[in-house]
Protein backbone atom coordinates (compact mmCIF):
# COMPACT_ATOMS: atom_id res chain seq x y z
CA UNK A 1 0.00 0.00 0.00
CA UNK A 2 1.17 3.56 -0.46
CA UNK A 3 0.73 6.59 1.97
CA UNK A 4 -1.87 8.08 0.03
CA UNK A 5 -3.66 4.69 0.42
CA UNK A 6 -4.79 4.78 3.86
CA UNK A 7 -6.70 8.12 3.57
CA UNK A 8 -10.36 7.19 4.10
CA UNK A 9 -12.46 6.87 0.79
CA UNK A 10 -15.66 8.59 0.45
CA UNK A 11 -18.27 6.01 -0.47
CA UNK A 12 -21.64 5.93 -1.21
CA UNK A 13 -23.39 2.99 0.50
CA UNK A 14 -26.56 2.37 -1.13
CA UNK A 15 -29.25 0.12 0.59
CA UNK A 16 -30.49 -1.42 -2.43
CA UNK A 17 -26.94 -2.57 -3.42
CA UNK A 18 -26.09 -3.48 0.02
CA UNK A 19 -28.97 -5.81 -0.06
CA UNK A 20 -27.85 -7.53 -2.83
CA UNK A 21 -24.43 -8.66 -1.65
CA UNK A 22 -26.36 -9.89 1.61
CA UNK A 23 -28.31 -11.85 0.10
CA UNK A 24 -25.47 -13.19 -2.14
CA UNK A 25 -24.16 -14.15 0.39
CA UNK A 26 -27.08 -15.71 2.52
CA UNK A 27 -27.64 -17.84 -0.63
CA UNK A 28 -24.17 -18.97 -0.56
CA UNK A 29 -24.65 -20.30 2.97
CA UNK A 30 -27.83 -21.45 2.23
CA UNK A 31 -26.54 -23.75 -0.33
CA UNK A 32 -23.83 -24.85 1.44
CA UNK A 33 -25.69 -26.28 3.75
CA UNK A 34 -26.44 -28.99 1.47
CA UNK A 35 -27.43 -31.68 3.87
CA UNK A 36 -30.11 -29.19 5.35
CA UNK A 37 -31.12 -28.16 2.05
CA UNK A 38 -31.77 -31.91 0.73
CA UNK A 39 -33.77 -32.15 4.72
CA UNK A 40 -36.18 -30.01 3.64
CA UNK A 41 -36.69 -30.54 0.19
CA UNK A 42 -37.08 -34.14 0.06
CA UNK A 43 -38.43 -35.08 3.76
CA UNK A 44 -42.36 -33.20 2.40
CA UNK A 45 -41.89 -34.76 -1.37
CA UNK A 46 -41.39 -37.81 0.33
CA UNK A 47 -44.48 -37.11 2.27
CA UNK A 48 -46.49 -36.40 -0.89
CA UNK A 49 -45.61 -39.19 -2.82
CA UNK A 50 -44.62 -41.66 -0.76
CA UNK A 51 -47.56 -42.29 1.15
CA UNK A 52 -49.25 -46.03 0.63
CA UNK A 53 -51.75 -46.61 -1.05
CA UNK A 54 -54.04 -47.40 1.27
CA UNK A 55 -53.43 -44.21 2.91
CA UNK A 56 -53.92 -42.30 -0.31
CA UNK A 57 -57.20 -44.01 -0.80
CA UNK A 58 -58.49 -42.59 2.30
CA UNK A 59 -56.92 -39.50 2.37
CA UNK A 60 -57.65 -36.95 -0.85
CA UNK A 61 -54.77 -35.77 -2.79
CA UNK A 62 -55.13 -32.13 -2.44
CA UNK A 63 -55.16 -32.68 1.74
CA UNK A 64 -51.74 -34.45 1.19
CA UNK A 65 -50.42 -31.97 -0.46
CA UNK A 66 -51.42 -29.26 1.57
CA UNK A 67 -49.93 -31.43 4.68
CA UNK A 68 -46.49 -31.77 2.52
CA UNK A 69 -46.39 -27.93 2.08
CA UNK A 70 -47.26 -27.15 5.48
CA UNK A 71 -44.37 -29.67 6.77
CA UNK A 72 -41.93 -27.73 4.22
CA UNK A 73 -42.95 -24.50 5.62
CA UNK A 74 -42.37 -25.56 8.75
CA UNK A 75 -38.67 -27.01 7.88
CA UNK A 76 -37.80 -23.87 6.10
CA UNK A 77 -38.97 -21.48 8.11
CA UNK A 78 -39.99 -22.38 12.16
CA UNK A 79 -37.17 -25.08 12.43
CA UNK A 80 -33.94 -24.04 10.29
CA UNK A 81 -34.06 -19.98 10.28
CA UNK A 82 -34.07 -19.51 14.12
CA UNK A 83 -31.48 -21.93 14.57
CA UNK A 84 -28.76 -19.97 11.72
CA UNK A 85 -29.99 -17.02 12.95
CA UNK A 86 -28.91 -18.08 16.71
CA UNK A 87 -25.51 -19.91 15.79
CA UNK A 88 -24.63 -16.88 14.06
CA UNK A 89 -25.36 -14.93 17.15
CA UNK A 90 -23.16 -17.13 18.89
CA UNK A 91 -20.65 -16.81 16.62
CA UNK A 92 -20.24 -12.96 16.07
CA UNK A 93 -21.30 -12.72 12.90
CA UNK A 94 -24.40 -10.78 12.92
CA UNK A 95 -22.09 -8.23 15.26
CA UNK A 96 -19.83 -8.04 12.36
CA UNK A 97 -22.33 -7.31 9.67
CA UNK A 98 -23.56 -4.69 12.26
CA UNK A 99 -20.09 -2.63 12.68
CA UNK A 100 -20.91 -2.63 8.17
CA UNK A 101 -22.33 0.81 7.36
CA UNK A 102 -25.49 -0.90 6.86
CA UNK A 103 -29.44 -1.07 8.90
CA UNK A 104 -29.41 -3.68 11.12
CA UNK A 105 -32.63 -4.34 9.81
CA UNK A 106 -31.33 -4.77 6.11
CA UNK A 107 -29.37 -8.10 7.68
CA UNK A 108 -32.35 -9.50 8.57
CA UNK A 109 -34.35 -8.86 6.14
CA UNK A 110 -31.87 -10.44 3.60
CA UNK A 111 -32.18 -13.78 5.72
CA UNK A 112 -35.98 -13.43 5.75
CA UNK A 113 -35.98 -12.61 1.67
CA UNK A 114 -34.05 -15.90 1.21
CA UNK A 115 -36.33 -18.25 3.68
CA UNK A 116 -39.44 -17.06 1.65
CA UNK A 117 -38.29 -17.49 -2.04
CA UNK A 118 -37.22 -20.67 -0.51
CA UNK A 119 -40.07 -21.80 0.86
CA UNK A 120 -42.17 -20.54 -2.78
CA UNK A 121 -39.68 -23.27 -4.65
CA UNK A 122 -40.48 -25.85 -2.43
CA UNK A 123 -44.30 -25.09 -2.96
CA UNK A 124 -44.05 -25.04 -6.87
CA UNK A 125 -41.86 -28.26 -6.45
CA UNK A 126 -44.36 -29.55 -4.61
CA UNK A 127 -47.19 -28.40 -6.75
CA UNK A 128 -45.32 -29.77 -10.05
CA UNK A 129 -44.57 -33.11 -8.42
CA UNK A 130 -48.11 -33.68 -7.29
CA UNK A 131 -48.94 -33.06 -11.04
CA UNK A 132 -46.84 -35.52 -12.32
CA UNK A 133 -46.47 -38.10 -9.62
CA UNK A 134 -50.20 -37.83 -8.46
CA UNK A 135 -51.77 -36.43 -11.67
CA UNK A 136 -53.22 -33.53 -10.04
CA UNK A 137 -54.27 -30.65 -12.26
CA UNK A 138 -54.09 -27.02 -11.27
CA UNK A 139 -55.42 -23.95 -12.96
CA UNK A 140 -53.15 -20.70 -13.24
CA UNK A 141 -55.60 -19.74 -10.60
CA UNK A 142 -54.30 -22.52 -7.99
CA UNK A 143 -50.61 -22.06 -8.36
CA UNK A 144 -51.12 -18.81 -7.28
CA UNK A 145 -53.67 -19.04 -4.97
CA UNK A 146 -51.55 -21.57 -3.41
CA UNK A 147 -48.41 -19.21 -3.69
CA UNK A 148 -50.13 -16.88 -1.80
CA UNK A 149 -51.12 -18.90 1.23
CA UNK A 150 -47.39 -19.98 1.77
CA UNK A 151 -46.22 -16.89 1.33
CA UNK A 152 -49.05 -15.42 4.03
CA UNK A 153 -47.80 -19.04 6.02
CA UNK A 154 -44.24 -18.35 5.51
CA UNK A 155 -44.81 -14.86 6.98
CA UNK A 156 -46.55 -16.52 9.56
CA UNK A 157 -43.72 -19.10 10.82
CA UNK A 158 -40.79 -17.15 9.84
CA UNK A 159 -42.55 -14.60 12.56
CA UNK A 160 -42.83 -17.18 14.87
CA UNK A 161 -39.37 -18.47 14.26
CA UNK A 162 -38.25 -14.80 14.85
CA UNK A 163 -40.46 -15.01 18.04
CA UNK A 164 -37.97 -18.03 19.31
CA UNK A 165 -34.91 -16.34 18.85
CA UNK A 166 -36.12 -13.11 20.40
CA UNK A 167 -37.11 -15.24 23.26
CA UNK A 168 -34.36 -17.75 24.03
CA UNK A 169 -30.27 -16.89 23.44
CA UNK A 170 -28.31 -20.12 23.43
CA UNK A 171 -28.03 -21.69 20.18
CA UNK A 172 -29.16 -25.41 21.71
CA UNK A 173 -32.13 -24.50 23.24
CA UNK A 174 -33.11 -22.12 20.25
CA UNK A 175 -32.42 -25.53 17.84
CA UNK A 176 -34.80 -27.87 20.68
CA UNK A 177 -37.23 -24.94 20.78
CA UNK A 178 -37.97 -24.35 17.46
CA UNK A 179 -38.19 -27.80 16.51
CA UNK A 180 -41.04 -28.47 19.38
CA UNK A 181 -42.76 -25.24 17.97
CA UNK A 182 -42.75 -26.53 14.57
CA UNK A 183 -43.91 -29.96 15.45
CA UNK A 184 -46.52 -28.63 17.31
CA UNK A 185 -47.82 -26.29 14.57
CA UNK A 186 -47.27 -29.33 12.40
CA UNK A 187 -49.82 -31.73 14.56
CA UNK A 188 -52.14 -28.53 15.51
CA UNK A 189 -52.62 -27.88 11.61
CA UNK A 190 -53.12 -31.91 11.58
CA UNK A 191 -55.91 -32.17 14.07
CA UNK A 192 -57.50 -28.88 13.25
CA UNK A 193 -59.18 -31.03 10.86
CA UNK A 194 -60.05 -34.04 12.33
CA UNK A 195 -61.68 -34.71 15.54
CA UNK A 196 -59.70 -37.03 17.05
CA UNK A 197 -58.86 -35.82 19.94
CA UNK A 198 -62.35 -34.23 20.27
CA UNK A 199 -64.27 -31.38 18.74
CA UNK A 200 -63.42 -28.60 22.08
CA UNK A 201 -59.58 -29.64 20.96
CA UNK A 202 -60.36 -29.66 17.65
CA UNK A 203 -61.89 -26.06 17.54
CA UNK A 204 -58.68 -24.62 19.55
CA UNK A 205 -56.33 -26.57 17.02
CA UNK A 206 -58.47 -25.06 13.75
CA UNK A 207 -57.75 -21.16 15.14
CA UNK A 208 -54.14 -21.77 16.15
CA UNK A 209 -51.53 -20.52 13.82
CA UNK A 210 -50.96 -24.37 12.64
CA UNK A 211 -54.79 -24.85 12.11
CA UNK A 212 -55.48 -21.61 10.18
CA UNK A 213 -52.71 -21.82 8.03
CA UNK A 214 -53.44 -25.77 7.43
CA UNK A 215 -57.31 -24.53 6.96
CA UNK A 216 -56.07 -21.90 3.59
CA UNK A 217 -53.53 -24.13 2.65
CA UNK A 218 -56.52 -26.72 2.40
CA UNK A 219 -58.98 -24.60 0.56
CA UNK A 220 -56.14 -23.17 -1.90
CA UNK A 221 -54.69 -26.56 -2.75
CA UNK A 222 -58.69 -27.51 -3.57
CA UNK A 223 -59.52 -24.82 -5.70
CA UNK A 224 -62.32 -24.29 -3.61
CA UNK A 225 -64.46 -21.08 -3.61
CA UNK A 226 -63.23 -18.19 -0.83
CA UNK A 227 -65.99 -18.36 2.70
CA UNK A 228 -66.25 -16.19 5.51
CA UNK A 229 -64.48 -19.30 7.38
CA UNK A 230 -61.70 -18.92 4.99
CA UNK A 231 -61.44 -14.89 5.63
CA UNK A 232 -61.71 -15.56 9.29
CA UNK A 233 -58.54 -18.03 9.03
CA UNK A 234 -56.47 -15.04 7.03
CA UNK A 235 -57.73 -12.86 9.32
CA UNK A 236 -56.13 -15.26 12.28
CA UNK A 237 -52.94 -15.73 10.11
CA UNK A 238 -52.48 -12.26 10.02
CA UNK A 239 -53.17 -11.47 13.88
CA UNK A 240 -50.57 -14.43 14.79
CA UNK A 241 -48.09 -12.82 12.19
CA UNK A 242 -48.06 -9.76 13.42
CA UNK A 243 -47.91 -10.94 16.99
CA UNK A 244 -44.81 -13.01 16.71
CA UNK A 245 -43.39 -10.28 14.58
CA UNK A 246 -43.82 -7.57 17.30
CA UNK A 247 -42.26 -10.22 19.81
CA UNK A 248 -39.25 -11.31 17.61
CA UNK A 249 -38.67 -7.38 16.99
CA UNK A 250 -39.50 -6.34 20.33
CA UNK A 251 -37.08 -8.76 21.87
CA UNK A 252 -34.38 -9.89 19.68
CA UNK A 253 -30.94 -9.03 20.88
CA UNK A 254 -27.89 -9.29 18.33
CA UNK A 255 -25.58 -10.96 20.90
CA UNK A 256 -26.29 -13.22 23.33
CA UNK A 257 -25.05 -11.33 26.85
CA UNK B 1 -8.36 13.20 -3.17
CA UNK B 2 -8.76 17.30 -3.43
CA UNK B 3 -6.46 19.42 -1.58
CA UNK B 4 -9.17 21.17 0.67
CA UNK B 5 -10.64 17.38 1.86
CA UNK B 6 -7.04 16.18 2.77
CA UNK B 7 -7.11 19.60 5.19
CA UNK B 8 -10.57 19.01 6.53
CA UNK B 9 -9.20 15.63 7.53
CA UNK B 10 -6.27 16.88 8.63
CA UNK B 11 -8.10 19.46 11.12
CA UNK B 12 -11.04 17.07 11.84
CA UNK B 13 -10.04 14.41 14.44
CA UNK B 14 -10.75 10.88 13.41
CA UNK B 15 -12.42 10.15 16.78
CA UNK B 16 -13.69 12.85 19.36
CA UNK B 17 -15.94 11.28 22.67
CA UNK B 18 -17.29 13.86 25.38
CA UNK B 19 -18.71 12.57 28.47
CA UNK B 20 -19.48 9.66 27.57
CA UNK B 21 -21.58 7.49 30.28
CA UNK B 22 -22.74 4.08 30.05
CA UNK B 23 -24.73 1.85 32.56
CA UNK B 24 -26.24 -1.34 32.82
CA UNK B 25 -28.84 -1.20 35.24
CA UNK B 26 -26.87 0.12 38.24
CA UNK B 27 -23.66 -0.54 37.17
CA UNK B 28 -21.97 2.52 35.56
CA UNK B 29 -19.63 0.37 32.87
CA UNK B 30 -18.16 4.06 31.38
CA UNK B 31 -18.44 7.16 33.66
CA UNK B 32 -17.64 10.13 31.66
CA UNK B 33 -14.82 9.47 29.10
CA UNK B 34 -13.75 12.25 27.41
CA UNK B 35 -11.09 11.19 24.35
CA UNK B 36 -9.45 12.94 21.35
CA UNK B 37 -7.63 11.19 18.78
CA UNK B 38 -5.15 12.63 16.62
CA UNK B 39 -4.28 11.53 12.64
CA UNK B 40 -2.26 8.96 12.39
CA UNK B 41 -1.89 7.43 16.37
CA UNK B 42 -2.15 4.33 17.82
CA UNK B 43 -4.04 4.98 20.34
CA UNK B 44 -4.15 2.10 23.25
CA UNK B 45 -7.23 1.92 25.67
CA UNK B 46 -5.80 -0.09 28.61
CA UNK B 47 -7.90 -1.59 31.30
CA UNK B 48 -8.82 -4.81 33.34
CA UNK B 49 -11.78 -6.82 32.98
CA UNK B 50 -14.51 -5.37 33.41
CA UNK B 51 -13.05 -1.47 33.50
CA UNK B 52 -15.39 -0.25 30.22
CA UNK B 53 -13.05 -0.49 27.42
CA UNK B 54 -15.88 -3.35 25.27
CA UNK B 55 -18.50 -0.39 26.55
CA UNK B 56 -16.71 2.50 25.11
CA UNK B 57 -16.02 0.75 22.06
CA UNK B 58 -19.50 -0.59 21.32
CA UNK B 59 -20.75 2.84 21.85
CA UNK B 60 -18.36 4.35 19.08
CA UNK B 61 -19.23 1.72 17.04
CA UNK B 62 -22.73 2.11 17.62
CA UNK B 63 -23.54 -1.09 18.49
CA UNK B 64 -24.68 0.42 21.93
CA UNK B 65 -26.45 3.76 22.68
CA UNK B 66 -24.80 5.65 25.61
CA UNK B 67 -26.56 6.95 28.55
CA UNK B 68 -24.94 10.81 27.68
CA UNK B 69 -22.26 12.25 26.08
CA UNK B 70 -21.16 12.66 22.21
CA UNK B 71 -19.11 10.23 20.03
CA UNK B 72 -18.17 11.83 17.02
CA UNK B 73 -15.67 10.39 14.53
CA UNK B 74 -14.17 12.10 11.13
CA UNK B 75 -16.38 15.01 12.30
CA UNK B 76 -19.50 12.91 12.02
CA UNK B 77 -21.98 12.57 14.98
CA UNK B 78 -22.22 8.56 15.56
CA UNK B 79 -24.93 8.93 17.75
CA UNK B 80 -27.11 10.25 15.30
CA UNK B 81 -25.86 9.05 12.63
CA UNK B 82 -24.48 5.67 13.46
CA UNK B 83 -24.77 4.51 9.65
CA UNK B 84 -22.73 7.22 8.20
CA UNK B 85 -20.45 7.10 10.59
CA UNK B 86 -19.64 3.62 10.62
CA UNK B 87 -18.68 3.99 7.29
CA UNK B 88 -15.33 6.06 8.39
CA UNK B 89 -14.54 3.42 10.88
CA UNK B 90 -12.89 -0.40 10.45
CA UNK B 91 -13.26 -2.56 13.04
CA UNK B 92 -12.11 -5.66 14.52
CA UNK B 93 -14.12 -7.27 17.42
CA UNK B 94 -12.85 -9.01 20.14
CA UNK B 95 -15.64 -12.00 19.54
CA UNK B 96 -16.10 -11.96 15.79
CA UNK B 97 -16.47 -14.07 13.30
CA UNK B 98 -17.60 -14.16 10.00
CA UNK B 99 -19.81 -17.29 8.33
CA UNK B 100 -18.52 -20.35 8.53
CA UNK B 101 -19.74 -21.70 5.08
CA UNK B 102 -18.63 -18.24 3.27
CA UNK B 103 -15.34 -18.72 1.12
CA UNK B 104 -12.84 -15.79 1.70
CA UNK B 105 -12.99 -14.36 -1.40
CA UNK B 106 -16.88 -13.87 -0.72
CA UNK B 107 -16.38 -12.86 2.42
CA UNK B 108 -13.91 -9.62 1.41
CA UNK B 109 -16.66 -8.97 -2.00
CA UNK B 110 -19.23 -8.73 1.04
CA UNK B 111 -17.67 -6.54 2.81
CA UNK B 112 -16.93 -4.43 0.48
CA UNK B 113 -20.23 -4.13 -1.10
CA UNK B 114 -21.55 -2.85 1.94
CA UNK B 115 -19.55 -0.25 2.24
CA UNK B 116 -20.00 0.54 -1.56
CA UNK B 117 -16.64 -0.42 -3.01
CA UNK B 118 -16.96 -2.86 -6.36
CA UNK B 119 -13.94 -5.69 -6.16
CA UNK B 120 -13.15 -8.04 -8.85
CA UNK B 121 -11.97 -11.28 -8.26
CA UNK B 122 -8.71 -10.74 -8.95
CA UNK B 123 -8.96 -6.95 -7.18
CA UNK B 124 -9.98 -9.31 -3.88
CA UNK B 125 -7.14 -11.82 -4.48
CA UNK B 126 -4.88 -9.11 -4.85
CA UNK B 127 -5.90 -7.40 -1.34
CA UNK B 128 -5.85 -11.13 0.16
CA UNK B 129 -2.71 -11.53 -1.21
CA UNK B 130 -1.32 -8.58 1.22
CA UNK B 131 -2.24 -10.40 4.07
CA UNK B 132 -0.45 -13.90 3.07
CA UNK B 133 -3.75 -15.70 2.38
CA UNK B 134 -3.92 -15.47 -1.61
CA UNK B 135 -3.64 -19.36 -0.98
CA UNK B 136 -6.80 -19.39 1.07
CA UNK B 137 -8.64 -17.08 -1.48
CA UNK B 138 -11.03 -20.33 -1.87
CA UNK B 139 -11.43 -21.91 1.18
CA UNK B 140 -13.78 -21.51 3.72
CA UNK B 141 -13.84 -19.35 6.58
CA UNK B 142 -14.47 -22.06 9.00
CA UNK B 143 -11.25 -24.18 7.34
CA UNK B 144 -8.49 -21.12 9.01
CA UNK B 145 -6.73 -21.17 11.46
CA UNK B 146 -6.52 -18.52 14.46
CA UNK B 147 -4.06 -16.12 12.80
CA UNK B 148 -5.43 -16.55 9.46
CA UNK B 149 -8.85 -15.44 11.22
CA UNK B 150 -7.45 -12.79 12.29
CA UNK B 151 -5.95 -11.09 9.38
CA UNK B 152 -8.78 -11.66 7.09
CA UNK B 153 -10.51 -9.73 9.94
CA UNK B 154 -7.89 -6.65 9.56
CA UNK B 155 -7.73 -6.81 6.25
CA UNK B 156 -12.21 -6.73 6.08
CA UNK B 157 -11.72 -3.94 8.74
CA UNK B 158 -9.41 -1.89 6.12
CA UNK B 159 -10.81 -2.43 2.92
CA UNK B 160 -12.48 0.80 2.55
CA UNK B 161 -9.26 2.79 3.70
CA UNK B 162 -11.06 3.84 7.39
CA UNK B 163 -10.50 7.00 9.26
CA UNK B 164 -10.50 5.12 12.19
CA UNK B 165 -9.46 1.09 13.15
CA UNK B 166 -10.80 -0.05 16.34
CA UNK B 167 -9.56 -3.00 17.67
CA UNK B 168 -10.62 -5.07 20.11
CA UNK B 169 -8.06 -7.04 21.80
CA UNK B 170 -6.71 -8.01 18.59
CA UNK B 171 -3.80 -10.43 19.49
CA UNK B 172 -6.19 -12.20 22.17
CA UNK B 173 -5.00 -16.15 21.53
CA UNK B 174 -2.63 -15.39 18.73
CA UNK B 175 0.84 -17.22 18.96
CA UNK B 176 4.05 -15.37 19.49
CA UNK B 177 4.62 -14.97 15.73
CA UNK B 178 1.46 -14.07 14.53
CA UNK B 179 0.78 -11.60 17.39
CA UNK B 180 4.14 -10.14 16.03
CA UNK B 181 2.65 -9.97 12.72
CA UNK B 182 0.00 -8.12 13.60
CA UNK B 183 2.10 -5.95 15.32
CA UNK B 184 3.88 -4.77 12.02
CA UNK B 185 0.29 -4.38 10.49
CA UNK B 186 -0.17 -1.95 12.95
CA UNK B 187 2.61 -0.12 12.67
CA UNK B 188 2.54 -0.26 8.45
CA UNK B 189 -0.99 1.43 8.95
CA UNK B 190 0.61 4.08 11.15
CA UNK B 191 3.21 4.50 9.01
CA UNK B 192 0.56 5.10 6.19
CA UNK B 193 -1.18 8.17 8.32
CA UNK B 194 -4.09 5.84 9.62
CA UNK B 195 -5.46 6.28 12.88
CA UNK B 196 -6.15 3.42 15.43
CA UNK B 197 -7.69 3.17 19.03
CA UNK B 198 -6.83 -0.92 19.99
CA UNK B 199 -7.90 -2.47 23.31
CA UNK B 200 -5.36 -4.95 24.96
CA UNK B 201 -4.89 -6.59 28.13
CA UNK B 202 -0.79 -6.94 27.32
CA UNK B 203 1.64 -4.03 28.14
CA UNK B 204 4.27 -5.88 25.65
CA UNK B 205 1.70 -4.78 23.10
CA UNK B 206 0.83 -1.81 24.56
CA UNK B 207 4.29 -0.27 24.74
CA UNK B 208 5.09 -2.14 21.33
CA UNK B 209 2.74 -0.18 19.04
CA UNK B 210 0.84 2.76 20.82
CA UNK B 211 1.59 6.08 20.41
CA UNK B 212 -0.36 7.28 23.61
CA UNK B 213 -2.72 5.09 26.05
CA UNK B 214 -5.25 5.39 28.75
CA UNK B 215 -5.46 3.39 31.51
CA UNK B 216 -9.72 2.99 32.62
CA UNK B 217 -11.02 1.17 35.55
CA UNK B 218 -14.34 0.68 36.35
CA UNK B 219 -15.62 3.14 34.01
CA UNK B 220 -13.12 6.32 34.94
CA UNK B 221 -10.51 7.74 32.89
CA UNK B 222 -7.22 7.08 35.72
CA UNK B 223 -4.30 8.32 33.28
CA UNK B 224 -3.81 9.04 29.55
CA UNK B 225 -0.05 9.77 28.21
CA UNK B 226 2.39 7.83 25.93
CA UNK B 227 3.98 4.81 27.43
CA UNK B 228 7.22 6.08 28.01
CA UNK B 229 6.02 9.01 29.84
CA UNK B 230 3.73 6.70 32.02
CA UNK B 231 6.88 5.05 32.95
CA UNK B 232 8.86 8.16 34.10
CA UNK B 233 5.76 9.63 35.52
CA UNK B 234 4.91 7.24 38.25
CA UNK B 235 8.47 5.29 38.85
CA UNK B 236 8.48 6.95 42.10
CA UNK B 237 4.76 6.04 42.53
CA UNK B 238 4.51 4.24 45.57
CA UNK B 239 1.37 1.97 44.70
CA UNK B 240 3.72 1.26 42.06
CA UNK B 241 6.92 0.61 43.73
CA UNK B 242 5.02 -2.01 45.76
CA UNK B 243 3.95 -4.13 43.05
CA UNK B 244 7.53 -3.46 41.11
CA UNK B 245 10.35 -7.10 40.59
CA UNK B 246 13.31 -5.25 39.86
CA UNK B 247 12.99 -2.40 37.11
CA UNK B 248 9.67 -0.43 36.39
CA UNK B 249 7.58 -1.75 33.38
CA UNK B 250 4.33 -0.62 31.97
CA UNK B 251 2.88 -4.06 33.70
CA UNK B 252 3.80 -2.37 37.32
CA UNK B 253 2.25 1.02 36.37
CA UNK B 254 -1.22 -0.87 34.98
CA UNK B 255 -1.45 -2.72 37.93
CA UNK B 256 0.18 -0.10 40.71
CA UNK B 257 -2.94 2.41 39.16
CA UNK B 258 -5.34 -0.55 38.52
CA UNK B 259 -4.67 -3.05 42.06
CA UNK B 260 -3.39 -6.61 42.08
CA UNK B 261 -6.95 -8.33 42.92
CA UNK B 262 -7.99 -10.51 40.58
CA UNK B 263 -10.86 -9.14 38.09
CA UNK B 264 -13.36 -11.79 36.64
Amino acid sequence: MSATEVRPLTLSTNPVRQLRVLLTADVLVQVRNARVLLITLVVPVVMLVGIGHNQRAQMPTNVRLALALMLGTALLTVITYPSTLARDRELGVLQRLRVAPVPSWLILVSRLIIQVCATLILCLVLMLVGGFALHLNFRPSEYLWTLLTVLLGSALYLGAGQAVVALVYSPETVRATSALVGVGLILLGVFGHTPLLGSGFETIARWSPGGAYADLLAAATAGGAWTGSLAASLAACVGYTAVFALIGVRWFRWTRS
Amino acid sequence: MPGHEAARRAIIPPLSISGLRVSYGSVTAVNGLDLDLETGEVFGLLGPNGAGKTSALSAIEGLLRPDAGSVTIAGIDALHQPARARAHIGVQLQTTSFSPELHLVEIVQLFAGLHGLRLDSAEVVRRLASMDLAGEARRAYRQLSGGQQQRLSLLVATLHQPALLLLDEPTSGLDPQARRQLWDRISDLRGQGGTVLLTTHSMEEAAAVCDRVAIIDHGDLLVLDSPANLLSRFADDPRVRKVAHGQITLDDVFIGLTGSHVRD
